[in-house]
């Protein structure tokens, strides 16, 4: 229970004024000399015990009758649970929202903020509360909500600093109405204490809103106007020669607020520096940089601009690995017509050292698990029937993370096709199609899904050429439902299906890739198919790896596996690899390159700061606070000094005063009862004497 | 002179004791009050009684030549003694209470100064009569004893000893009045002036001492008005006046339990008197002293009857 006007309590003395009153009157009673007492001494005692307890009763009665008057003019209340109200009128129950992302690393803008901080620390009365909030993308409270300011101030200069992330304010408003909702006082304040740098702010996805007994008192630390270039992302593209790559970086450099001044960007790969370049500073500039001759193995490096006042953000990490060519095989049948069958594959691929794959023509008779693993891809060109062993090293193939493309031809047989993918559930071969005999015209492709990555490069330039190709023969299969179909012919029948299996996968191409069923390798379309089919399935390509500061990093491989990270900072840490294999690492904060071995893989990425925040450009804090608290209505405005002041809305909601009214007039009623009773039997008893 | 005597009698008859305190003389507070209380039984249906001529005898040797009545000789040459009622040689010994509850009176006037006016009043009324006047003074004990006589200069006496009288100790009625009746040769009139306040039983084997020794007793029952009807109001504080105990009561609550005790007190004493043949008389500080006299009066006249 609580009281809106506490001070009334004061006037509990008058509670004590029927003592006061007895006393001050036995004080004055008068000594009176008497003749003798001899009549008075038989005076009856039980009459002068009972008068006594009489007397008790109704002296307890007016002191009660007092104090529930005082308590009532106190104007009592209940405090409810989602109205915590005020117990020191006056007091603030204060939460401080310190921006700590990278932003406020520009200049001092960070030990600004701590100032901002600690003035408003220094400037709390004994009774307000405070808490302090860091917030970045996520929020973190630091101190709980009490008046120990000493202890805030020594958790803003020990652990307040600045961080690598970006800001969101939203989630920051949101914790800081959480710690409010246990508040002591009824004002409560939201400190925001920030550079108010625009990028953080989000709307709201839930719509929320902040309640308006909260109010947000904006801190703006540092100009909104500020000057900084920052490296905005960066682009490689390899280019391969045999075993050897050419790489190139794009480097997209923003620069805002800055003359067109001169400025230099350079590249650092494996601790050396391996070119600069010099440019007049604009709003956006492309740069790139190229190295050639790069063998297989893990490259890292930055790019990094001349240090402005925000130093994280001039600096961009890569990391890359080139890797060894990829390897093609093609398997082909021994009884068949060898050359026939795979020419035009073999053709396809450019056989020399400097090509881009590696390809290797082999009969089925080789087909084994030990050779498969060799390769990034196999094509099967139109297989006979192939034994149990054969069909089981294919299925364990793909299941590891191996492509096959399996194609029908004259040698095709429905029964044998089936019995190869059937493993797969990929559909089921029902019968050798000649178009002729359903059409009139022979078949061509008519439904592709261009957002597939084999036929994505044909929906901008070459669409129409997929169309020409014309087959006169081909395997009607029926596909499972879990199979997806790539291309169709115009008979309505699937030309290509795809079937994950494991963690590979199986592409069925219902016709041939010869010209025993069609006329498709002399077209032009043959040789960019092949190789979009060849980039989509060989696994092993140049891969660069780059997250953002805060995002989780998986790590794939075998249970139990242990990881060890190296940080930037060199520090090591360990990950365990879960039952299935599977771990994060959590801890990208900080921007550079990280380093991870598990004894046999090595795997490089790199963690660079989310650039929105370097686009410091500022947004009125009075957005922000408009987008959580909606301006007041007249009417919302009443309803608002009703809420703000819970204390007095709780009292006029709950009106204790009335139980206590009711109360009194009981008691009184009680009193003048017991009063007048007593009065009544004494002149009853005169008159009987 | 004689006229002015009476004019002034007649005032002060009837007046209210208060204004009586403020006589300091007891002599001519007693001689006011008697004059003026004999001037007024000519009016009243008892006149005639007490100082009237009775009778002639004849002068015999011893009396007082004082007495004879010369007229008479001169008409039939023998001397004949004038004889009156008062001659019949009642004694009236007056006890009067001096403990220290009789100082108690709420008012001008306590017990003890309209026990003192009373008792000098009866002094001079009982030697106007020519009757012998003595006056016992006792609270626990009996302290002090005039012997019986009638003479003038023995009221004097009296009267100066009454008005230089205090209060004494605490009230005890049984022994002085055993003492003082075993004391009393010559049957005749007691007037008891007291509070009465202690043992009733005690009074009443005094009182039955004084009647078995065959003396006529009138008792005067004094009292404060504040006493007989305990006026007091809210709290107070009662200091026994002669044992010094003190009680805090409700007035109003302790009002009926001492009016029943008081009720109970007198009736039975009233009623032990009524049995003795003793006149009991309440008399309240603020009556005049004439109904004491007349109750005086009133009981000798009986008793010569």
């Amino acid at each position: 229970m609580s009281f809106l006007n506490p001070y009334f309590f004061f006037a509990a003395a008058v509670a004590l004024l029927p003592i006061l009153i007895h006393l001050i009157r036995k004080l004055k009673v008068r000594k009176i000399p008497f003749g003798s007492l001899m009549f008075l001494r038989e005076m009856p005692k039980e009459m002068v015990r009972k008068r006594r307890i009489q007397d008790l009763i109704l002296l307890l009665l007016r002191i009660a009758i007092l104090a529930f008057l005082v308590l009532m003019f106190a104007r009592p209340y209940f405090i409810e649970s989602n109205a915590v109200v005020s117990i020191n009128e006056g007091s603030k129950s204060r939460v401080i929202l310190l921006d700590n992302s990278y932003s406020m690393q520009f200049g001092n803008y960070m030990s600004m903020a701590r100032n901002e901080a600690t003035k408003y620390i220094d400037q709390s009365d004994a009774n307000d509360e405070i808490a302090l909030v860091v917030f970045s993308d996520t929020p973190e409270q630091l101190s709980e909500l009490n008046n120990g300011f000493a202890t805030h101030k020594a958790i803003l200069n020990d652990r307040v600093t600045a961080s690598f992330q970006t800001t969101d304010y939203y989630k920051a408003l949101k914790l800081g109405h959480e710690i409010l909702k246990s508040a002591r006082h009824a004002s409560r304040e939201i400190l925001l204490i920030s550079d108010f740098q625009g990028s953080g702010w989000q709307p709201s996805p839930d719509n929320w809103q902040l309640p308006r007994n909260v109010s947000i008192v904006p801190v703006v630390v540092g100009s909104p106007d500020r000057d900084n270039s920052y490296i905005d992302g960066h682009e490689l593209s390899w280019q391969r020669n045999a075993d050897k790559v050419a790489v190139q970086y794009g480097v997209r450099v923003k620069s805002q607020n800055n003359s067109a001044s001169e400025t230099a960007l350079q590249l650092w790969r494996n601790d050396l520096q391996q070119d600069q370049q010099r440019f007049l500073r604009g709003e956006t500039n492309q740069m790139f940089f190229q190295e050639r001759g790069l063998a297989e193995g893990l490259y890292q490096g930055f790019f990094t601009l001349q240090t402005d006042q925000l130093a994280v953000d001039d600096r961009h990490y890569f990391s890359y690995q080139v890797e060894k060519r990829p390897a093609i095989l093609c398997l082909e049948d021994r009884a068949g017509r060898t050359a026939s069958n795979t020419f035009f594959l073999r053709s396809s691929f450019d056989l020399t050292e400097s090509a881009v794959y590696s390809f290797t023509g082999k009969r089925i008779s080789a087909l084994g698990l030990a050779e498969l693993r060799r390769h990034g891809m196999v094509f099967l060109a139109n297989p006979g029937r192939l034994n149990g062993s054969q069909r089981q090293a294919l299925l364990n193939y793909v299941e590891a993370g191996g492509t096959v493309l399996l194609s029908a031809g004259s040698r095709t047989n429905t029964e044998n096709f089936s019995e190869i993918f059937a493993p797969f559930s990929a559909g089921q071969a029902e019968a050798i199609v000649q178009v002729r005999e359903i059409q009139s015209l022979r078949a061509i492709l008519a439904e592709v899904s261009f957002q597939h990555p084999i036929f994505e490069v044909f929906a901008a330039n070459g669409a129409n050429e997929l169309f020409s190709p014309k087959f006169s023969t081909y395997l009607k299969v029926l596909p499972d439902s879990s199979a997806t179909v790539l291309a169709r012919f115009d008979t309505g029948d699937p030309a290509l299906l795809e079937k994950s299996y494991g963690n590979g996968k199986l592409l069925i191409f219902t016709t041939s890739l010869n010209t025993d069923w069609g006329d498709f390798p002399v077209n032009e379309v043959y040789l960019p198919f092949l190789y979009q089919v060849a980039r989509y399935g060989v696994k092993s390509q140049n891969v660069q790896e780059s997250y953002l500061v805060g995002e989780p990093v998986l790590f794939q491989g075998n249970p139990g596996d242990e990881w060890q990270i190296t940080t930037p900072n060199n520090e090591r840490k360990t990950l365990s690899a879960d039952e299935s294999g599977l771990t994060f690492f959590r801890e990208t904060i900080q921007p550079g390159n990280y380093l991870a071995n598990d004894g046999e893989e090595q795997r490089i990425f790199s963690v660079n700061v989310d650039v929105r925040e370097s686009d410091l450009t500022a947004k009125d804090p009075q957005e922000i606070i408009a987008a959580v608290q909606s301006p007041l209505s007249e009417n919302e405005k009443v309803a608002l000094q009703e809420t703000v002041n819970t204390a007095e809305s709780a009292e006029s909601r709950q009106k204790v005063w009335r139980y206590l009214l009711i109360l009194i007039v009981v008691l009184f009623l009680a009193e003048t009862y017991l009063a007048s009773r007593s009065t009544v039997q004494m002149s009853s008893k005169r008159k009987d004497s | 002179m004689n006229n002015a005597t009476n004019q002034r009698s007649a005032a002060t008859r009837f007046i209210a004791p208060e204004v009586l305190s403020r006589i300091a003389n007891l002599e001519l507070l007693s001689r006011g009050v008697v004059e003026g209380f004999v001037s007024g039984l000519h009016k009243s249906p008892y006149k005639g009684f007490s100082v009237e001529f009775l009778e002639y005898r004849p002068y015999t040797h011893g009396d007082d030549p004082m007495h004879i009545d010369w007229k008479l000789y001169l008409r039939s040459d023998r001397l004949f003694i004038k004889q009156f009622e008062d001659e019949t040689n009642t004694s009236c010994r007056i006890l009067l209470d001096v403990s220290q509850s009789m100082a108690y009176g709420a008012k001008t006037v306590t017990k003890f100064d309209y026990a003192r006016f009373l008792a000098a009043s009866l002094a001079y009324f009982v030697v106007r009569q020519r009757d012998g006047i003595g006056i016992s003074l006792f609270d626990n004990k009996l302290r002090e004893t005039i012997p019986v006589k009638s003479t003038r200069g023995h009221l004097h006496n009296i009267l100066n000893r009454l008005e230089q009288l205090e209060t004494g100790e605490a009230t005890q009625l049984g022994k002085p009045f055993h003492e003082l009746a075993d004391s009393f040769k010559k049957r005749g009139f007691i007037v008891i002036l007291s509070d009465l306040l202690g043992d009733p039983d005690q009074l009443i084997e005094g009182l039955r001492h004084f009647r078995f020794n065959g003396n006529d007793v009138i008792l005067f029952h004094i009292m404060d008005a504040f006493e007989t009807n305990f006026q007091f109001k809210d709290i107070v504080e009662l200091e026994d006046m002669e044992t010094g105990e003190k009680l805090l009561l409700v007035a109003e609550e302790a009002k009926m339990i001492y009016e029943e005790n008081l009720s109970r007190f007198r009736e039975k004493i009233e009623k032990e008197c009524g049995l003795l043949g003793i006149d009991y008389n309440l008399l309240e500080t603020d009556k005049p002293l004439d109904f004491a006299l007349f109750k005086y009066l009133s009981r000798r006249s009986a008793r010569i009857k």
